[in-house]
């Protein structure tokens, strides 16, 4: 029997990741045949066989990280016991290195900002500069002692330790190209707040106190990260809240989806309150405005796209129904549908989820009896939808059961006042109590 | 003989495998000498690495809607969306074995940052494993596939890439090297200071359609005991 172990992938790689087996158990193989193929950093490789003979074991499933020298494959090749390759078949001599590294230079390397000032970076393998940002060195400062002036780790290591003449001048920040200056878009490091009272600590090193997972913030939950920032630092938020009494809207619509059985989808309160909405921003422009704080100038917009908020497996989505206004309650019910299920799929174009000039957010399918949206950044308003249920409340003198719909508009305080708000809010609520005015608004 | 890939025929049907320029390596596998070959794709695509996963790599479903087709190359790294603004210089080296593969990726960036510099595009530099870097962005990205006798290295050269596309095609990679700090597509990338893909093209081919450069990559081989 002869164990085959994963040979030496180069350059200290210690594992790979199993992207391929080309055999199964039961197989027979000749010498040379492709066994597996494993991915190291950006390179895949097929390992051959190197014997042949019937394939006993494989070790590691597809995706898998094995680990150089792991058994991955026993080969029946006739040969009796178990027998353990005595070198791997394929081992290279280590001639040379990617990047020369000279044996330690009889001279120091010296630092200078000519280099920089010429806007052109310091030759430099990638470990050397990983390295260099390791340590906290600008790699760009330093004349190197390799070949052609490479900067070689020993380079990097000397400057660290301040063996070298320290007459750094301070780097021009516009003339550096180098890796250890580039952008970031993420903070990753603590830093100064210009805020007055704002501090942005260092996070607590939270597995001190138990188990953790970290996981990188990505995709929509970075794009929801940045603009929930944006919008909550740079927006003063104010709220509103009050309820719609929704009971004959709500009856209404139960009817009319009684009479439509079997003619596409269920109406819901939403189409509605699109339609009453719309009619409030046409009344009060500035909750369908945007400021811009560097001209200092508001912009009110002539057209109605409508943001709904969508949760999908893959976070928070808004997709916008453009012109609004021009479409009926039905049309506005299935473009909603199709919208909803295309966020929700990961089917949606670009253009749906842009363009926007109000939100709606609706967590009344989940639940709870109010909430504070975050305005949609760089909108004016958001309007928080909660479930509508049965209540009691007080009508000519008596208690009575009416449908509630508790509702909330989060408004740019610097575009609109808490009256204008108010008013905003008593509109849509007057028409939604009134489904008939409504539909005649329509 | 194959038990199984992360990539399942059943869901992804029309992945294909991205064969262009198995004509370079065929002609490696004949004549045991290094070839290499300059091209502009013609078409919008995007292309998976060897071990990507399409799940979490692309936006299958928008790909398909655009009618933009999916290959997958043999190489490894993450997947990347390839158009009309790009250049692709293809490698092939007959080798053996197949360890050294950071030399080798480190030795065929550093000639062809080399050549960029000769055919005047200054300030290239390799970071991450093997990505060409210029002014902090991204402007190359290679692969490489080693088999048990010869080594294929592709390299894009990003000149007039349509950013908007990997917004649309590529979720953030599940990997990303140190430099690119969290910074999405169109932070990240960046183009080559040159007015045109023509122009690029033109001047990397009269560069490296020669016997010199054919053999200056034989030099790069590393011999096994």
């Amino acid at each position: 029997m002869y164990e085959f172990k994963l040979p030496d992938l180069g350059e200290g790689i210690h594992e790979g990741e199993v992207l391929k087996w080309h055999v199964k158990v039961g197989d027979t193989i000749k010498e040379d045949d492709p066994l597996i193929e494993v991915e190291t950093d950006k390179a895949a490789v097929t390992i051959p066989s190197p014997r042949g003979g019937i394939i006993m074991t494989l070790k590691g499933a597809v995706g898998d990280i094995l680990n150089v020298g792991d058994v991955i494959v026993t080969i029946e090749d006739g040969s009796g016991a178990s027998v353990a390759p005595a070198e791997v078949p394929t081992k290279t001599e280590p001639i040379e290195t990617p990047v020369k590294v000279e044996t330690p230079a009889p001279i120091a390397p010296t630092v200078e900002t000519l280099e920089v000032a010429s806007g052109r970076p310091v030759p430099a393998a990638p470990a050397t500069r990983r390295l260099a940002r390791e340590l906290g060195v600008n790699i760009n400062i330093i004349k190197g002692t390799g070949p052609a002036g490479r900067v070689t780790p020993e380079d990097v290591k000397l400057v660290a330790s301040g063996e070298v003449p320290t007459t750094i001048e301070p780097v021009k920040k516009e003339a550096a190209t180098e890796s250890d200056s580039c952008p970031i878009a993420v903070t990753k490091t603590p830093a100064m707040s210009a805020i007055p009272f704002l501090d942005l600590d260092p996070m607590p090193d939270f597995a001190k106190e138990g188990p953790i997972e970290i996981e990188k913030l990505r995709s929509i939950r970075r794009k929801v990260a940045h603009k929930m920032t944006t919008s909550k630092i740079l927006i003063p938020h104010v709220v509103h809240m009050d309820e719609a009494d929704v009971t004959e809207l709500d009856k209404f619509r139960r009817e009319e989806n009684a009479r439509r059985e079997g003619r596409g989808g269920k109406l819901t309160l939403l189409p509605f309150v699109i339609k009453a909405v719309i009619a409030g921003l046409k009344e009060y422009p500035a909750f369908n405005a945007s400021i811009d704080p560097f001209k200092e100038e508001i912009i009110y917009k002539k057209y109605y796209n409508v943001g709904v908020a969508v949760d999908s497996d893959r976070g928070l989505i808004v997709p916008v129904i453009k012109n609004a206004d021009q479409k009926s309650i039905i049309q506005l019910s299935d473009k909603i549908v199709e919208l909803a299920e295309g966020a929700r799929d990961g089917n949606i174009n670009v253009a749906d989820l842009s363009g926007g000039t109000f939100t709606i957010t609706n967590i009344g399918p989940i639940g709870g009896t109010g909430f504070a949206a975050a305005i949609n950044y760089p909108e004016a308003a958001i309007l928080g939808l909660a479930r509508a249920q049965d209540k009691p409340v007080v009508r000519n003198g008596e208690i009575v059961i009416r449908k509630m719909l508790p509702i909330s508009l989060s408004f740019d305080h610097r575009i609109a006042d808490g009256a204008d708000a108010a008013r905003m809010v008593s509109g849509i609520i007057k028409r939604l109590s009134d489904p008939y005015t409504l539909l005649l608004e329509i | 003989m194959e038990i199984t890939s992360k990539i399942s025929k059943e869901k992804y049907l029309k992945i294909r495998d991205y064969d262009y320029d198995n004509d370079l390596i065929e002609v490696v596998k004949r004549t045991r000498k290094p070839a290499l070959k300059v091209y502009q794709p013609m078409e919008t695509a995007v292309i998976l690495g060897r071990g990507s996963n399409p799940g979490k790599e692309i936006d299958y479903a928008v790909c398909d809607i655009d009618n933009t087709p999916v290959y997958q190359r043999s190489g490894g790294g993450c997947a990347v969306v390839l158009d009309k603004g790009n250049i692709i210089v293809s490698i092939v080296l007959p080798t053996e074995g197949f360890s050294n593969n950071r030399i080798y990726f480190d030795k065929l960036s550093q000639w062809l940052i080399g050549k960029l510099d000769e055919i005047g595009i200054k300030g290239v530099y390799q970071d991450g494993i093997s990505d060409l870097v210029y002014n902090c962005k991204k402007v190359g990205g290679s692969s490489i596939q080693r088999t048990k006798d010869y080594l294929y290295y592709s390299t894009t050269l990003l000149v007039e890439p349509e950013v908007h596309l990997m917004e649309r095609y590529l979720p953030h990679p599940p990997r990303e090297p140190e430099y690119r700090n969290g910074r999405s597509h169109s932070e990240f990338v960046g183009t080559l200071p040159v007015n045109s893909v023509k122009e690029l093209a033109q001047n990397l081919r009269s560069k490296l359609d020669s016997k010199k450069a054919i053999e200056e990559l034989g030099g790069f081989i590393i011999i096994n005991k």
